[in-house]
């Protein structure tokens, strides 16, 4: 069995079938069913959600340390190494922590936005062939068939649901919104919001700068793929966002949204405890806004800077 | 340094990537040959046209011509030709009219300054002098042969797409379309209203056959359907079958016969619907991509039943019986999958795989009986 052969058989049938499950329990509704199918992923996810979340702020939290760290040890790359790995196993952090978990999700991701594209299998000849935009929106032949060899024997009854009902709301789920600014703008707010909240301070000038820009760009670029897009995609874009948006909520509260801590100050290694490490309140020898954008679960230690 | 927004941010744009790997459904077309009196008509894949000497297989025109802006677009139907005219519809939109001997072009419907119509799926049917075709918003049009005027100022029109084409009953003046809306439809074939309408419990997608006053017709609820031509009531219904019936069924004066996306084959009583017997084709291709998967309309050649599965094989099967008579060897070369209508004649089946290779195979043995002709897909 070749790699495509298994990631039919382990990811994208099974999604096909959940997908169309839910599509004959609630109505034969696709807008809902892609809707309830995000959530239900989303939460078979949740555990490696959190642990992302919360591995992503615990490493947050010794982003001073290790900017004392680096400046200290700038010339000897091999101490700073072993400095940093140390400080890793103080503070009890694994830095594939914050990404192990996003990389186990990517498979899931793919799966599901496939799953709906096979579900709907339009013409898309106008996009050349990678995005599904263009061309006359009526079913593929090839597609159609291509969804038969992927349906279980078992579930052979599911046929009698296709065609899918394409409508939702003032939507064809199979072609881009037709307002055509109401989904992009929902896209594009929602990827903002969860974007701005996910920037947690202390990282160093740079990182922060690049950060501005990419909350800024991201946006406003899938915003602007969702003008394209197949809107039942979007509606899936749009779910995800707003269910990313609450578990961030719930771990580490509103980030930069609400206006948060300015950016920590680098601190020597002896200058701070472990559990004060997070986001300093003295910013190279400037005072932080009093009481502005605290952390869920953090304190506000303060260090003096190296000066 | 791992952050939780680089990585989402990465996380989103594998997403994207990914997506850009999924194979989006892209129409391509799988038209078979269409056999006229003086050669074969081959729709290659995305275009052109091409007309091919039955002789010896020699190009004799193509359109569009060479060097013309204009594109022919995927095509799913045979071309039909009937007195030295050929019709063909595409999946762009349109229905095209050509003199078979030099490929000039008679009339296209829309006509040029009119812009273009839904995809027509099916293959145009000919009676007397008017042109009946379908297209993917469900519309029946017909029109003057001749000149490709429409005939009605309204089409009839099925609540969603008709990918099977109409089926014709001139002595009862009534046209048959199957919808994928699940309805089979009878309409008057003067004026264009609707007789009747027989609900499935599936799509239909193909087109429906007639014998005997009983119009058939298969679904994605594998179910084959046996309905009352005059009054569409429900004569018999088949137990279902393992896939999709997506071809036309085939009746004769005694029997129908019908196959799947499975490859299971059956042939049934045409009065009482009882089942006569039942096979599966390629069950020796086991692992093989789309194996016994049927999109092809079987064809009876003498005493043969020719049954076409898409990994690119031809079978030929005792119409009385299922046994297999002779099965075309299997190939990978031709890359699959074959799903065009086969076109028989003159002792020979003609093939036109995927990647432009015709072959004519002996109906008497399923052998070439020639080298293979190769019209390449280049537009």
């Amino acid at each position: 069995m070749d790699l495509l052969a298994l990631w039919t058989e382990f990811f994208l049938r099974p999604m096909l079938h959940g997908l169309l499950l839910l599509y004959a329990g609630l109505g034969q509704n696709f807008g809902l069913a892609i809707m309830a199918f995000t959530v239900a992923v989303r939460l078979i996810m949740l555990p490696l959600t959190l642990k992302q979340l919360h591995a992503a702020k615990a490493m947050t939290g010794i982003q001073p340390r290790m900017r004392a760290l680096q400046e200290r040890h700038k010339d000897d790359k091999q101490r700073l190494s072993q400095e940093t790995m140390k400080l890793y196993k103080e503070a009890g952090v694994n830095p594939a922590g914050c990404l192990l978990p996003t990389l186990v999700q990517f498979p899931i991701w793919i799966g599901l936005y496939q799953a709906i594209l096979q579900a709907m299998p339009v013409d898309a000849s106008g996009g050349g062939g990678f995005i599904p935009t263009g061309g006359s929106g009526a079913l593929v032949p090839e597609g159609m068939l291509s969804l038969a060899s992927n349906l279980y024997p078992g579930l052979a009854h599911l046929a009698e649901l296709f065609p899918l009902n394409r409508h939702f709301l003032w939507l064809d789920l199979a072609r881009p919104d037709p307002s055509p600014f109401i989904l992009p703008f929902l896209v594009g707010a929602t990827m903002w919001v969860q974007q701005k909240m996910s920037t947690m301070p202390g990282g160093d000038p740079r990182t922060e700068s690049t950060n501005r820009i990419m909350a800024t760009t991201m946006p406003v670029m899938f915003g602007f793929f969702t003008i394209s897009f197949a809107s039942g995609l979007a509606i899936y874009w749009v779910i995800s966002n707003i269910i990313s948006i609450v578990m961030q909520y719930f771990v580490t509260g509103w980030g930069s949204l609400l206006g948060g801590p300015k950016p920590a100050p680098a601190a020597t290694q002896g200058d701070l405890p472990a559990a004060s490490a997070p986001a300093a309140g003295r910013a190279r020898g400037k005072e932080s806004p009093p009481g502005r954008g605290r952390q869920k679960g953090t304190s506000h230690g303060r260090s003096r800077s190296r000066r | 340094m791992f952050h939780v927004k680089q990585a989402l941010l990465f996380a989103l744009l594998l997403v994207a990537g990914g997506a850009a790997c999924v194979p989006l459904a892209l129409p391509e077309g799988w038209a078979g040959p269409g056999l006229g009196a003086d050669g074969l008509y081959l729709a290659a894949k995305g275009g052109p046209l091409v007309a091919l000497s039955a002789v010896d297989g020699t190009k004799r025109w193509r359109f569009p011509p060479e060097g013309s802006d204009r594109k022919l677009g995927p095509v799913y139907a045979s071309p039909l030709v009937v007195e030295g005219i050929v019709y063909v519809g595409t999946y762009t939109g349109y229905v095209y009219a050509l003199e078979a001997e030099t490929g000039a072009l008679r009339w296209q419907f829309p006509s040029a300054e009119k812009p273009a119509g839904a995809a027509v799926v099916a293959s145009p049917v000919l009676s007397g002098s008017r042109l009946y075709f379908t297209d993917t918003n469900g519309n029946l049009f017909v029109c003057d042969a001749a000149t490709g005027t429409p005939c009605a100022p309204h089409p009839f029109k099925a609540d969603d797409g008709i990918w099977g084409g109409p089926t014709l009953h001139p002595s009862e003046r009534t046209v048959y379309v199957a919808s994928l809306d699940r309805h089979l439809y009878a309409v008057d074939l003067d004026t264009g209203a609707k007789r009747w309408a027989f609900k499935a419990d599936g799509a239909l997608v193909g087109r429906p056959a007639i014998t005997g006053g009983v119009v058939f017709v298969g679904g994605l609820d594998r179910v084959l359907y046996a309905i009352h031509a005059g009054s569409g009531e429900l004569i018999w219904r088949s137990a279902p079958f393992a896939g999709w019936l997506w071809a036309a069924p085939l009746a004769t004066s005694e029997r129908v016969y019908a196959a799947d996306l499975k490859g299971e084959v059956r042939a049934f009583d045409l009065r009482r619907g009882e089942m006569l017997w039942e096979t599966r084709l390629d069950a020796d291709l086991r692992g093989v991509d789309r194996a016994g998967e049927v999109v092809t309309t079987p064809r009876l050649a003498g005493d043969l039943l020719l049954v076409a599965t898409s990994p690119g094989r031809v079978h030929g099967l005792n119409p009385a019986s299922g046994a297999p008579v002779w099965a075309q060897p299997f190939t990978t070369a031709d890359g699959g999958p074959l799903r065009g209508e086969l076109a028989v004649g003159g002792g020979l089946a003609f093939v036109y795989g995927p990647k432009g290779t015709l072959d004519a195979l002996d109906l008497a043995t399923g052998r070439p009986s020639r080298p293979p002709v190769h019209v390449p897909a280049a537009q």
